[in-house]
């Protein structure tokens, strides 16, 4: 069998699992309810409060259910059973991250976008929170598969994914509202300037780390038993 | 699937510069099935791991059907750990069906493990309602699933009561009769015919000079203390 197709069939087995789906974006949902019933329905047309909130959401939508992502497989051998049947650690990461992006990202960028932005900047909020999501996914699974055996490992990862969360997060929230302000809709030069170099500085964080979470966390995961 | 005979010459594994088990020599023909033994530490399960290939050996070789698999063997063993690498959220029967897509098995293979391990009455189930030596049994299907010459087997009797012994007992000498090697490494007695015993002592004298590799490993580390 072709890694390829190994991932694609634990890809699905994961997804079959849609149902984890729900926590998660019911969390994302009443975030948002209470903050506008705190702060006042007004208060939420700030567009600058509406894409922090939606921006820190989704971070964490994405990243609190990866401190467990590996460590169900590795109790209960299934990871054990997998790197015995030859699997590249890089083909698991990604497969997982993709899996754990359908299931928890993808809800999130797509509620995200209707909640931050208007209908005119729907895509481009779309694009960007595509790139912050996978990055973050992936950033948060290679993590995960770093700290397997750590103890205690929620505040171990806490401790090491935001430094690297911290960039996504600039340059999507710049990004973001640079196309807020008052006569971005022409895009002036300078501004336009702006937002394509936070935008092409938010994908060339999802290029690197599509290149290298895989392979870092797929050494560790490779290497998760030789320590006994 | 076709029939290897297996070799392995003094292998030899280590954490942080100690030994786990050294020197181990044994030869295995096709039909042959191996029982490791030895006392808790004394290596088996790293045996069973560095021959599946998921840590390094370091030193020694291991030979299937005259080529040296550098990596372990992969492809060539099915590998039935402690744990029964199963999904509790899942029914038996998609658990059954991931592991033929998996591993590019046929229905023909499904249906041949459900019989031998009898779960016919258990597909339906979801597997956190299963006893654990139901869930045993639906872990050693994978055997006869993925069909590899090479049966690599940890603690496989663990939860299984007598029936359940006897399917594996049967499923052994029909794998073992089309050529199949088995390695098993278990503390209770198991009484298949023919069994080769290997001993993985603690104990056992250091290596000599034809595992100079792994000698060295231990002193380099020894000395960087």
């Amino acid at each position: 069998m072709t890694p390829m197709r190994q991932a694609w069939y634990l890809i699905r087995r994961d997804c079959s699992a849609i149902s984890q789906m729900i926590p998660n974006t019911g969390f994302l949902l009443i975030v948002v309810m209470l903050f506008s019933l705190s702060i006042g329905a007004e208060s939420m047309q700030d567009q600058g409060l509406k894409t922090a909130l939606m921006l820190v959401v989704v971070m964490l939508v994405c990243l609190i259910p990866q401190a467990s992502i590996w460590q169900g497989d590795h109790d209960d051998g299934t990871l054990e059973w997998l790197i015995s049947e030859g699997m590249p650690g890089w083909t698991l990461m990604l497969a997982r991250a993709l899996s754990h992006w359908l299931i928890h990202g993808w809800p999130a960028c797509l509620l995200a976008c209707l909640f931050a932005t208007d209908f005119h900047r729907l895509p481009f909020a779309f694009f960007v929170f595509l790139c912050t999501t996978a990055s973050l996914t992936l950033q948060g699974a290679m993590m995960s598969a770093l700290l397997l055996k750590a103890k205690p490992v929620a505040s171990l990862m806490v401790l090491m994914v935001l430094p690297l969360t911290v960039p996504v997060l600039i340059f999507a929230s710049t990004a973001l509202l640079n196309t807020g302000l008052p006569g971005s809709s022409s895009l002036g030069s300078s501004l336009s300037a702006q937002i394509s170099t936070n935008l092409a500085l938010l994908v060339a964080c999802l290029c690197t780390s599509l290149v290298l979470c895989p392979y870092f966390g797929g050494l560790a995961l490779s290497n998760a038993f030789k320590a006994g | 699937m076709n029939a290897y005979s297996l070799s392995a010459d003094a292998l030899a594994v280590a954490f942080s510069g100690r030994y786990v088990f050294h020197s181990l020599d044994f030869t295995a023909r096709p039909g042959d099935a191996i029982w490791v033994k030895g006392q808790n530490g004394s290596g088996k399960t790293s045996l069973l791991r560095a021959l599946g290939g998921m840590i390094p050996l370091s030193c020694g070789t291991i030979n299937l059907g005259g080529t040296t698999m550098a990596g372990g063997l992969g492809g060539y063993a099915a590998y039935i750990g402690t744990e029964n690498a199963i999904k509790a959220g899942m029914r038996v029967a998609a658990m059954l069906r991931f592991w033929a897509g998996f591993c590019g098995a046929t229905q023909q293979q499904i249906r041949t493990a459900v019989e031998a391990f009898a779960l016919g009455p258990l597909l339906g189930l979801q597997i956190a309602m299963l006893s654990n030596g139901q869930k045993r049994r639906v872990a050693l299907s994978r055997l006869r699933i993925i069909d590899r010459p090479i049966w690599l087997l940890d603690e496989p009797l663990g939860g299984l009561d007598q029936a359940g012994c006897t399917m594996l007992e049967r499923a052994a000498c029909q794998h073992r009769s089309r050529g199949g090697v088995i390695i098993v490494a278990t503390h209770q007695p198991i009484h298949w015919p023919a069994l080769q015993i290997v001993a993985l002592d603690a104990d056992r004298n250091p290596p000599e000079a034809g595992n100079r590799q792994g000698l060295e490993f231990v002193s380099r580390r020894d000395s960087a203390r």
